[in-house]
């Protein structure tokens, strides 16, 4: 663990210029959100930066609704977005993915959705809710700033689209998913594990001809978004779903399958059905409940 | 006599809760230096190089040590609790620090003092070592083949102890067994992860010759001797004081290098010198883990005729620490509470390049629990009985008790009917046996277990026949001195420290309740050689029992004295003199304050307090008809029932506990918060082992469990509230009747909990639970109907 020069950048542009010249200067930079992460690698010697870059000033801890969108800054935290009146309104599945984070208090007021998503661990929450979400991830780099959806954002485990001169600014909820009866399910093998395995559905709104989005996490080294049959959600029963996520799975070269400490693949295969169609049944039983 | 605290609540709750409780990373002296550790990252290898230059240039490091120059300072570390022999295990040499070569991933290999942790760290990391790797002996499983005619010849020199314990004929019990059944169970490695991991601080005084050493410990007195030992000093120049401890569990008994070497630290650097494990090394250490090939023989009552079992117990690289002592207490604890006539124990103690283990919270006593408990239930299955009426078929009676077990451990006090039936009735279990099986359905599993615990407590852990040649063992004593002074204050010194579970409190009560005082007028010291008298810390749940016993005969003489003076005064014969809230009362209904009658025993000029200095000794009872002798072992046992009731996810594998209750003698219960707090926390350690806890590495020998987020522990949240009953039979071997609480819970709540999951596993169709911890992967793979997860 060396000496290392922390700068506070005022702007995503400025961030982005920082990490350039530090890029240019053959550096290691450090980009820290909440820190909540990253401060523990640095405070461990895991990582040895020469620059910290500490986005606790770029001012991008803001939900903005408008008519289109709702644009979710990347310095939000979990508490934010579990306080935000428009987050329980127009977007429950990000709330009740928020309520589910463990470590108190402290960590979700100081974790942000940008830094889950920049983590990009299989083993976490957001990113397949992202994906769910059909979230387009703004990425500010020295060049200008680029769009990214969050499907493409998940590149491998711990991998996500982002050079080392590039930030996520914030993360934009289309109108198309706003509004649309949820269901969230995670499956943890404690109650302080991380997840294990995760499903986000997210139904058609009312009548309308949208097909339904569900997304697993945990089971393939990104999500997976799961093709489900055109049906009427009422008929999507535990067979109809679990056949959908089988063949999903099955497409998956092997080597694209996640497995870690807490289960191996061949756990999160033979669950991924049933995880997903709980997520369903939620989504289901919250449309009813809206009736 | 004290019956209950109600009125006597924990001493210091408000300073743990409210942040003021003083922990050793708290004392931060002037010009303080801090250690790092560097740790091998090869599971066995020969050194070839190690380069501490680099390490020396980083700013703010003062110094690196290394194996060959730690070797020109300290002597060789001693084996914690005495000669391995009397386990019947092989000796070897322990250095600090290695000179040539590392036994397993996370060993220490240098330690860099440095002006901050930061400096420390980075000073840490700049030592580079270059190995030649040796073969890595990480799975011993191996051994489990053709035990019976020994371990092959290329595999004994792993071997640290062969422990063999019968009684009977088994193998003619087995030939003419009517049911027979063979089982193999594996325990994982599991840790005892405390909040607050180890941490010393020692500050050496070259004017006076002394050394000072606050550490996070449970083994003042133990820890004193030895680092006297290796540091070449005498005993009265070093000193032990132990702040706040954080949990210890085991884990904080002496032996660790960490505790040499930081004190040599501060005598070269000639400045205070801290270490404070981090987590993740706190993760490195372990211990439970055991392999057992079962051959059980009964008849159609289920009454076991014969239990044979053949286990080999890894435990990591060898340590002169106690962790590995744990080994011979598992074996020696079989067949628990059961009457068997017919045992045959053999034990393989295997080293192993994993970290070594450390002593941890039941001291082996958990594994035969767990093992002897799932074989109730499996024979019960097998016939189609309750699990409740075997058990009842096979425990030791009342009026066989004493009862002398095969290892030579002698079961002194119990009535383990009527715990286990009460424990059924507190339960409900008649209820719940019709409602698991009628409730539920296709998507919970509902299953309801039971276990029968018992635990050797008190101190003696080794046993045997004393026959020629085999060394004799004794009891430890504990110590206590108790003085009240001018101003009626009572200070109560002991030699048993406290882990954080609150003895102190008990040690405050007795002293209270012998003397008349109240609460508010006693004190309690612990943990401080040069102030406390000598003792064992906390361990072998015996703080209260007999460090309390101690505090109870040292008390009686300073209240023997205040009676004799108040009896003086007033003219009358001491025996009426009675103490209580806080004065002596006389007869003619006058009463004089302690306070006064302190002061006038000081005036008289009997020194300035009035104090006395008892130790106390538990005993072994020899049962009538015994032609053998033994050593001394274990004084007292308690013992527990319980029962679970769980309920099974059976698509995703998920186990929710539903509810969980004791009924437990601990003997005279002194204080019932406190015996409870202690089952509440070993009950909860238990679940955590039944479903979650599990120390794992990689294919190298590298730790993959580092933090909280990977070794799960059971937290509240998933955790029923218990229900507490006891049931108090008092040993004969402590003066006050009380046996230990602190141990018990953790092989209890462990196999019942098991058991209740297998019970719901088993209707499903699944095969027998022999492999732990039964995490969702592992319940999954038994209800997908067969093979385990590995
Ligand atoms: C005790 C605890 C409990 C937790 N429980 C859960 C849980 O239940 N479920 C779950 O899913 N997660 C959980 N987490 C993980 C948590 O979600 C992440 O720690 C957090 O969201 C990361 O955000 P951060 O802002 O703190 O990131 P940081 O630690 O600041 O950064 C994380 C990574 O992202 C990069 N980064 C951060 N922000 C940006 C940005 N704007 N642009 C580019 N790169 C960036 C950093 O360089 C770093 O590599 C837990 C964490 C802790 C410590």
């Amino acid at each position: 663990m060396s000496r290392c020069r922390v700068t506070f950048p005022g702007s995503p542009a400025d961030a982005a210029a920082a990490l350039l010249r530090i890029a240019e200067q053959g550096g290691r930079p450090l980009v820290i959100g909440g820190g909540t992460l990253a401060v523990p690698w640095l405070s461990q010697g895991l990582v040895a930066p020469t620059d910290v870059v500490d986005l606790g000033r770029l001012a991008t801890d803001r939900i903005e609704e408008s008519a289109e969108t709702v644009r979710i800054g990347a310095m939000v935290s979990y508490q934010q977005l579990i306080e935000s009146r428009v987050v329980a309104a127009r977007l429950p599945l990000l709330q009740r993915m928020a309520r589910g984070i463990t470590g108190g208090i402290q960590i979700r007021n100081q974790a942000t959705l940008g830094g889950a998503a920049c983590a990009a661990r299989p083993y976490s929450d957001a990113p397949g809710v992202l994906v769910a979400l059909q979230v387009t991830m703004a990425v500010e780099g020295s060049t200008g700033r680029r769009n990214v959806p969050a499907q493409d954002f998940f590149v491998g485990p711990e991998r996500p689209a982002l050079s080392a001169t590039e930030v996520l600014v914030d993360m934009a909820v289309p109108g198309s998913v706003l509004d649309r009866p949820s269901g969230y399910y995670k499956l943890k093998l404690g109650e302080s594990s991380w997840p294990v395995v995760t499903a986000a559905c997210l139904l058609p709104r009312g009548d309308d001809q949208q097909g339904c989005n569900l997304v697993l996490g945990g089971v393939g080294d990104v999500p997976l978004v799961v093709p489900v049959p055109q049906a009427d959600p009422g008929e999507l029963d535990r067979a109809r779903v679990s056949r959908a996520v089988a063949e999903r799975v099955e497409a998956l070269p092997p080597d694209r399958l996640w497995g870690d400490v807490r289960a191996d693949r061949d756990y999160r295969r033979r669950v991924a059905g049933e995880v997903a169609y709980r997520a369903v049944r939620r989504a289901v039983e919250s449309r009813e409940g809206a009736r | 006599m004290p019956a209950s605290t109600m009125s006597f609540p924990k001493i210091d709750a408000f300073s743990f809760v409210g942040g003021e409780a003083r922990y050793v990373d708290d004392l931060r002296p002037p010009a303080l230096l801090h250690m790092a550790v560097v740790r091998s990252t090869r599971a066995h290898a020969r050194i070839m190089h190690l380069d501490t230059a680099a390490a020396m240039g980083v700013p703010g490091v003062v110094r690196v040590l290394a194996g060959p120059e730690v070797a020109t300072h300290l002597q060789p570390l001693p084996y914690s609790f005495g000669d391995p022999q009397l386990l019947g295990g092989r000796r070897r040499r322990f250095d600090a620090l290695p000179v040539d070569e590392v036994r397993y991933v996370g060993e220490p290999i240098a330690v860099v003092a440095a002006e901050n942790v930061r400096a420390a760290l980075a000073g840490a990391a700049a030592v580079t070592a270059e190995y030649a790797d040796l073969p890595a002996f990480l799975d011993a499983r191996v051994f489990l083949d053709g035990q019976a005619s020994g371990p092959p010849e290329e595999l004994r020199s792993h071997v640290v102890a062969e422990n063999r314990f019968s009684s009977g004929d088994a193998a003619a019990a087995f030939a003419a067994a009517e049911h027979q059944l063979r089982l193999s169970f594996s325990m994982q490695r599991s840790s005892a992860a405390p909040i607050e991991p180890r941490g010393y601080l020692a500050s050496w005084d070259e004017s006076t010759g002394r050394l000072t050493v606050h550490a996070s410990h449970q083994q003042p007195f133990q820890l004193r001797e030895q680092l006297a030992q290796v540091m070449g000093l005498a005993e009265e120049a070093v000193r032990i004081v132990v702040p706040r401890v954080g949990g210890a569990f085991g884990l904080k008994m002496t032996g660790p290098v960490e505790e040499p070497l930081v004190c040599l630290m501060s005598r070269l650097c000639q400045r205070p010198v801290k270490w404070i494990e981090s987590r993740a090394e706190c993760f490195l250490g372990g211990g439970r883990e055991q392999y057992h090939d079962v051959r059980v023989a009964f008849d159609g009552s289920g009454r076991v005729q014969a239990i044979r079992d053949d286990l080999v117990v890894p435990i990591g690289a060898e340590s002169p620490a106690p962790g590995w002592r744990q080994a011979f207490v598992s074996a020696a604890t079989f067949p628990t509470a059961y009457d068997v006539p017919n045992v045959e124990i053999r034990s393989l103690v295997v080293a192993t390049n994993e970290p070594p283990w450390h002593s941890i919270r039941g001291f082996g006593k958990e594994g035969p629990v767990l093992v002897m408990e799932r074989v109730m239930d499996l024979v019960a299955r097998q016939l189609g009985r309750d699990p409740a009426d075997v058990r009842r078929t096979n425990l030791v009676p009342r009026e066989a008790i004493p009862h002398r077990m095969p290892s030579g451990y002698l079961i002194d006090s119990g009535d383990f009917h009527a715990v286990l039936d009460e424990a059924l009735a507190l339960a409900d279990y008649e209820r719940l046996r019709v409602q698991v099986r009628t409730a539920g359905g296709p998507d919970l599993l509902e299953g309801v277990g039971m276990a029968f615990e018992v635990v050797p407590e008190g101190g003696g852990h080794a046993a045997g026949r004393l026959t020629a040649g085999v060394a004799p063992t004794a009891a430890a004593p504990e110590s206590a001195t108790v003085c009240i002074d001018a101003s009626g204050h009572v200070q109560v010194l002991s030699g048993v420290t406290n882990p954080g579970g609150g003895n102190d409190t008990a040690l405050a009560l007795l002293a209270a309740a012998e003397l008349g005082a109240s609460r508010s007028m006693v004190t309690v010291v612990q943990g401080d050689t040069d102030r406390c008298p000598p003792g064992t810390g906390n361990a072998s749940s015996r703080a209260t029992s007999v460090g309390g016993a101690a505090v109870v005969l040292a008390a009686r003489e300073v209240a023997g004295e205040l009676r004799r003076s108040a009896a003086a005064m007033a003219g009358v014969p001491a025996e009426q003199v009675v103490l209580r809230d806080g004065a002596a009362h006389l007869p003619a209904g006058e009463e004089v304050s302690l306070a006064e009658l302190c002061r006038g025993i000081v005036a008289e000029g009997r020194g300035s307090s009035l104090s006395a200095t008892r130790s106390y000794q538990p005993k072994n009872l020899h049962p009538g008809g015994e032609t053998d002798v033994y050593r001394y072992s274990y004084p007292y046992f308690s013992s527990g029932g319980y029962v679970a009731r769980v309920a099974v996810d059976p698509r995703t594998g998920t186990v929710v506990l539903r509810g969980l209750t004791v009924v437990h003698d601990c003997g005279r219960v002194i204080d019932e918060v406190l015996v409870e707090g202690q089952l509440q926390g070993a009950m909860a350690m238990g679940v955590g082992l039944a479903l979650l806890e599990s120390w794992q590495a990689d294919p190298y020998g590298a730790l993959t469990t580092r933090s909280f987020k990977e070794y799960l522990v059971a937290r509240a949240p998933e955790l029923p509230s218990f229900t507490i009953g006891h049931h108090a039979v008092p040993t004969p071997n402590t003066l006050l009747g009380s046996k230990g609480a602190g141990e018990s819970g953790v092989g209890g709540a462990l196999a019942a909990v098991v058991n209740a999951v297998d019970d719901a596993l088993s209707r499903a169709g699944a095969p027998p639970a022999t492999t732990f911890p039964l995490d969702p992967p592992r319940v999954l793979a038994l209800l997908a109907g067969g093979g385990e997860a590995p």
